[in-house]
């Protein structure tokens, strides 16, 4: 019986993928069960972004029902955002645990979570929104990259960049980070005639930098422009300070 | 519960099966396999084959260990009690006394007469203080084998054992065979000497004995006294090489590198650094697991992994003791892995604990401190059974004093670390940063020797055994399954605002920075000079050796003891910390207790000029010092200098003088200054006390430092003549000559003798306008 390479290479994945298992297990952020980084039940239990309660235009939570949500009024590029889940307790700790912790090996659970969430087949590409060099060599990834792989986007015909070096945005408001982040990305390659793209990122906060990237994309001809992420921060408007 | 931690432990209890109990290997595997149908029930969540292989592991950590235990002692061992001459090369690098060192010799042949015969085995050798042989150098070797003392509260032929050490040897005849060539072995201990030396260059003592022992594992000259208070105060794991140093220096350069190429690159040279140090350090065993594990631990930011930790553990206490056995009966191994894994499941529950207790002064305590006690607790918890076992006793402020010198210690780490490198690259800028590292290195010291002081610092607590260390170790790792199956909440703590915690950083850092400047002009101070003349007659044992200090800082040293580290002891306790240099050393004859500290005193010191008689001597250690000296200056009677102000008259001997008796040659100093005089005279014997009287030479003193450690040969008419108010006795405390002697204390009636035997090191000052102190320091 003769054993194929691709066989051999099969049976050598799973030996370095098991060993490095062992070596560092694999814990729930939530529950701190072992054996995966992001449990189904805890997954199960996060506060979805969608449905009743929430802004169809930018997954955020309602504060009062009817009116206008006031996060999203002043989103003049962007077209909209998908979230699957609410920025607190365990869907938080993935964040955090993704970008802060580095453990890039929960990036593959939180992108199932998102896709099982939302549609993404009408998306005509998607693109993470970029780190500046600078900051994506000092934290080694773009934790945005990390998602894309796993949510089947097709790529952008050209790439988006992160041309200055914008403050780290935690504890600012929407109007500070509007001001961090204007002009501070631009696109190069083909044009994208008509087409629906997704902004991939792990959380929009107040959209501010989505909003930007969406206004280089539609200067290319971009026809919609949806930010996707997997969570979403409900701040309350007018707050001075965001966390995160 | 991941599979490679039950492993772990299955591992390191089947050796403790064997070593505690000295149960057959299978009984421990049993144990466990007893435990099988509980995971198949559920009731145990595991699955049913970890624990299957555990029970193999742990039958063949056992069987190992068993193996280990049952092996014969190296041949060598058969030949103790008898007088041997054997071949053997030196094994490492030597371990200093006070006046001898001890090298290890890894022996592979035995000759009798013609018979060659070829044996293993180690021997530790016993030399003087100044034998040096490059490590790989074959010797011959001439003497009686001895089997190592054994101690009632300390089993060292075990642990001599342990290392393949099956004898000890006194001063033997040794002969050089062969040099040896620059293998990779020799290179990295010359490394690790040169480094020392760095340290004692720029430090004085015995803070460079504790940095070098921080930095590189060589305690050896840590005061006795002052290792037992760290040992009371429950910080004598400061002084040797740790893992935490592996830990801190890993952290410090991947984040010193982070923020200049990234993350990905920057664990590269933080692996590196490990991998050096590693080296460097001598590879001990805690140090080996803490680079495993830092490797593993960089390796798994790298691959985006989460970080258990106690994994890494296990694996690395497994690596270690199946490569080397008796890894597992070593006590800083044991220590190092307890203290690990206690800090690991523990800490992230004490200091949420400790975070809940602050809640009410938040803000007053700032996290990171909280976090490091943390981890001192855990540890402190972790390895007090091990402790109760192996000395019968716990450290009652054991904890406080952690608690207050686990951040001095990493700061007083690197510190120590860059001035080894530094003063191997340039020797001022190593004496530069030692001047900053003094600091942590001293006020660690100052509070093992407080903290360790009072007879409560720590307590005997009898009835340790290894059943009872044994359940202490099975209750904690119950405990610990559960810290660590159950992690604490997020942290209790909420944000403060931050008006506070600015106006806090304020007003820590001008505390800080006020008290910083404070104790560095409190310290520096002397920085001009005593502004007298301070001569102080150093306590170093049966020996001379005399430090005059000029009103403006001048040094000269008059003889250098029978000890170079006891003299650099004294001359850390007088010299201001910072102060590196001799002006002038002067010998007053060429006899070990006179000369041998200033062969140490050339190689720690900047000497300006060695001053001597024109004597000579055929020993070793005088040849050692004529070469390593750099200017050298013979004086004779009538000849004299002077020292900013300080007038030093030699009026013995008279040029080119020949004498039998090298006593006889003493150089005489008188030191004149605001009108008195202090008459320094070496060992010059009655004889030459009557020549000298002949001369008709004017010897009235005020202070005169009696001749020759108070001997019987001293002439009471030399007494009468000098008849000086205060009369200095260097003499060491039990001395085999029976110094003083009674008629010499007889004729020195009428003066105010002090003994440096009884009264310490005795201080002497000298006003301008001849007002003269003195105190002695017991």
């Amino acid at each position: 019986m003769a054993v194929t390479r691709v066989e051999l290479e099969r049976v050598f994945r799973r030996g370095i993928s098991l060993t490095l298992d062992a070596l560092y297990p694999s814990r729930c952020v939530g529950c701190h069960r072992h054996g995966t980084p992001l449990c189904d039940t805890c997954i199960a239990s996060a506060v979805p972004a969608s449905g009743e309660g929430r802004c169809a235009n930018c997954a955020a939570e309602w504060l009062e029902p009817g009116g206008y949500c006031p996060r999203c009024l002043g989103w003049t590029r962007l077209d909209g955002a998908l979230a699957a889940f609410e920025h607190a307790g365990v869907a938080r700790r993935s964040v955090h645990a993704l970008k802060y912790g580095r453990q890039t090996i929960i990036a593959p659970v939180m992108a199932a979570a998102m896709r099982d969430r939302f549609d993404l087949t009408g998306f005509d590409a998607g693109v993470a929104i970029p780190l500046h060099p600078s900051r994506r060599k000092r934290r080694g990834f773009n934790q945005a990259d990390r998602l894309i792989p796993h949510l089947s986007l097709a790529p952008l015909p050209g790439q988006l960049l992160r041309r200055r070096k914008t403050r780290s945005q935690v504890g600012m408001s929407l109007e500070q980070r509007r001001r961090n982040v204007a002009g501070a990305f631009a696109y190069e390659g083909a044009e994208l005639d008509g087409l629906r793209v997704a902004l991939i990122d792990d959380v929009i906060t107040t959209g501010a930098t989505a909003d930007e990237c969406a206004a280089v994309l539609k200067d290319y001809g971009a026809a919609e422009v949806i930010a996707v992420a997997f969570t979403r921060m409900s701040y309350r408007p007018g707050t001075p300070g965001i966390e995160d | 519960m991941p599979p490679l931690i039950v492993l772990g432990i299955a591992w390191l209890g089947g050796i403790a099966y064997v070593a505690l109990w000295q149960a057959p290997p299978w009984l421990a595997a049993l144990t466990i396999l007893a435990l099988v149908p509980a995971t198949l029930t559920g009731w145990i969540r595991l699955r049913w084959w970890v624990l299957v292989a555990s029970a193999g592991l742990a039958f063949l950590g056992g069987w190992q260990h068993s193996a280990w235990i049952d092996s014969d002692l190296p041949s060598l061992a058969s030949h103790r009690g008898e007088s041997v001459l054997f071949d053997g090369k030196v094994s490492g690098l030597p371990q200093p006394g006070t006046t001898v060192s001890r090298h290890v010799i890894d022996v592979d042949t035995l000759r009798d007469g013609d018979d060659i015969l070829p044996v293993e085995g180690k021997v530790l050798i016993t030399l003087g203080e100044y034998a040096e042989f490059p490590v790989g150098t074959r010797l011959r070797v001439k003497g009686d084998l001895e089997e190592a003392p054994q101690f009632p509260d300390f089993d060292y032929r075990g642990y001599l054992e342990r290392q393949g050490i099956v004898g000890t040897m006194f001063f033997p005849e040794v002969d050089v065979v062969e040099e040896g060539g620059w293998g990779p072995r020799r290179l990295v201990a010359a490394a690790r000497l040169s480094l020392e030396d760095g340290l004692q260059r720029a430090l004085p003592e015995p803070e460079a004995s504790l940095a070098s022992g921080i930095v590189l594992g060589r305690d050896g000259n840590i005061p006795d006294a002052l290792y037992e208070r760290y040992r009371r105060s429950g910080l004598a794991h400061i002084i040797a090489v740790s893992g935490s140093n592996v830990a801190l220096l890993t952290g410090m350069v991947f984040l010193a590198f982070v923020p200049l190429v990234g993350r990905n690159v920057a664990l590269w040279p933080a692996i590196g650094v490990s991998l050096v140090y590693l080296v460097v350090a001598g590879a001990d065993a805690s140090v080996l697991r803490a680079t495993i594990m830092a490797i593993i631990f960089l390796a798994g930011v790298r691959l985006g992994r989460q970080q258990a930790g106690i994994a890494a553990v296990a694996v690395a206490a497994f690596a270690l003791t199946v490569l080397q056995p008796e890894r597992a009966a070593d006590l800083g191994f044991q220590l190092s892995l307890a203290a690990t894994a206690g800090l690991l499941v523990f800490a992230p529950w004490i200091e949420w604990a400790m975070l809940r207790a602050l809640r009410p002064i938040r803000g007053a305590v700032p996290p990171p401190l909280v976090q490091v006690s943390s981890w001192t607790v855990a540890a402190t918890v972790a390895t007090a059974p091990l402790l109760w076992l192996n000395f019968g006793e716990l450290s009652i402020v054991g904890l406080l004093a952690n608690l207050l010198v686990e951040p001095l210690f990493a700061v007083a780490l690197l510190l120590s670390l860059l001035t080894a490198v530094a003063g191997v690259a340039w020797e001022p800028a190593g004496w530069a940063i030692g001047i900053a590292a003094w600091y942590p290195l001293a006020l660690i010291n100052w509070l093992a020797t407080t903290l360790g002081g009072p007879e409560w610092a720590s307590v005997h607590v009898g009835g340790a055994t290894g059943t009872s260390v044994a359940i202490a170790y099975v209750v904690l790792i119950g405990a610990g399954t559960m810290a660590y199956l159950w992690p604490p909440p997020e942290s209790p703590f909420l944000p403060e605002p931050p008006w506070q915690a600015g106006f806090r950083r304020y007003a820590l850092a001008a505390g800080a920075g006020t008290a910083l400047v404070a104790l560095c002009w409190w310290t520096l101070l002397p920085l001009r000079g005593p502004g007298v003349l301070r001569v102080d007659i150093l306590d170093v044992g049966q020996g001379d050796a005399i430090l005059v200090t000029t009103p403006g800082g001048e040094r000269v040293l008059v003889d250098g003891g029978p000890s170079g580290i006891v003299l650099a002891r004294e001359l850390g306790a007088t010299l201001p910390h910072w102060a590196r240099s001799i002006d002038r050393a002067v010998l007053t004859h060429p006899q070990q207790d006179h000369l041998a500290g200033l062969v140490e005193l050339e190689r720690r010191f900047d000497v300006g000029v060695l001053v001597s008689t024109s004597a000579t001597n055929p020993t070793e250690t005088y040849g050692l010092l004529k070469s390593e000296a750099g200017r050298q200056e013979q004086l004779a009677a009538g000849d004299s200098f002077r020292v900013d102000g300080v007038l030093f008259t030699v009026m013995w001997p008279p040029p080119n003088y020949v004498t039998d008796e090298l006593n006889n040659t003493s150089l005489v100093l008188a030191v004149e200054y605001g009108g008195r005089r202090i008459l320094l005279t070496g060992d010059l014997q009655g004889a030459g006390q009557r020549e000298l009287l002949e001369t008709g030479t004017d010897l009235a003193a005020d202070v005169l430092k009696v001749p020759h450690h108070g001997a019987a040969t001293n002439d009471p008419s030399f007494f009468a003549a000098v008849d000086a108010d205060v009369a200095i006795i260097t003499v060491g405390e039990g001395n085999q000559y029976g110094h003083p002697r009674g008629e010499t204390l007889a004729s020195l009636e009428g003066s105010t003798v002090l003994r440096t035997d009884t009264d310490g090191r005795v201080t002497i000052e000298v006003s301008s306008d001849g007002g003269m102190t003195y105190r002695h320091a017991r």
